[in-house]
């Protein structure tokens, strides 16, 4: 299973890849932003989308809205600081599968992830 | 909110204008620090405008726009930097270096970012981090902001998040 994993953070990236690979995730493409987070899935489709909403170039909103357009059915998950109820609604209304809030403890990403990783 | 921050902030006798800045902050950062490093942290003061004067190695700033405009900013020392750094990465840094500094960034990321949620304010607009890093630097808002100063004591020294705003 590859997953993409869109954060401007690296440490949020550490943080997010720890949690994948102690699920068994270790094939991960990382992006700082949401171009280069369009850029890298189109070059080369994964099975799963991990994606910040606040980036440089563009938006996690930018990259659900993107990918979705391309017809990719890819389960997304949002990470984000991004809580009110109007934002999580345009995220999912965008094609978000899940949504998780900064900050988190670990195991609330591992449930996330149990969702949708199949190793 | 815990029962000592409810405490200092009735024996403070916080306007309810203030609380209503104080409050989100206070909460969102005990829980940033809980729920991310593991850290219990503690409000152990609140200073208002220039009454207190903070000084730090490392801050992070947001600007906020919208329904209010100003900057929220979250100050550490170096020590605090290093042993934060440690428990997200696994090995303490000998220097501020681009990993601690990206730290810092988010954790002032998550701090705005619940704090704008809990305000219950809609329209405010936050963005990208910024970092700055000096020994002993101190931050000052423009006079026109209501600065709110939210001193904390942690496991590993005392950190500070600042609220200056327009608009509230």
């Amino acid at each position: 299973m590859k997953v993409l994993v869109a954060d401007d953070s690296g440490i949020m990236r550490k943080i997010i890849i720890r949690s994948l690979n102690s699920v068994g995730v270790t094939d991960i493409v990382e992006a700082a932003n949401g171009q280069e987070a369009i850029d890298k899935y189109k070059a080369s489709p994964v099975d799963l989308i991990l994606t910040d909403w606040n980036m440089p170039e563009k938006s996690g909103l930018d990259v659900v809205v993107e990918i979705r357009a391309t017809g990719s059915q890819v389960p997304i998950i949002m990470v984000t600081t991004e809580a009110q109820k109007g934002q999580v609604i345009s995220a999912i209304q965008a094609g978000v599968n899940d949504y998780l809030t900064k900050p988190f403890e670990a195991d609330d990403l591992r449930a996330k992830l149990d969702k949708f990783v199949t190793v | 909110m815990s029962t000592s921050t409810l405490t200092l902030l009735a024996s403070l006798n916080i306007s309810e204008k203030r609380a209503r800045l104080i409050q989100p902050f206070a909460n969102c950062t005990k829980d940033v620090f809980s729920m991310m490093l593991n850290w219990e942290t503690e409000l152990i003061g609140i200073h208002t405008n220039n009454a207190f004067q903070s000084k730090y190695d490392c801050s992070g700033f947001i600007g906020v726009s919208g329904a209010l405009q100003g900057s929220i900013v979250v100050s550490v020392d170096q020590d605090v930097a290093f042993a934060a750094a440690h428990s997200f990465l696994g090995s303490r840094p000998v220097s501020i270096n681009a990993e601690v500094i990206d730290m810092v960034g988010e954790l002032t990321n998550m701090i705005a970012g619940a704090g704008k949620d809990r305000i219950g304010i809609p329209g405010i607009t936050l963005g990208l981090p910024t970092v700055i890093t000096g020994k002993q630097h101190t931050v000052s808002f423009a006079n026109s902001a209501h600065v709110e100063i939210l001193q904390f004591s942690s496991p590993h020294g005392q950190l500070t998040v600042e609220i200056g705003v327009r608009g509230l």
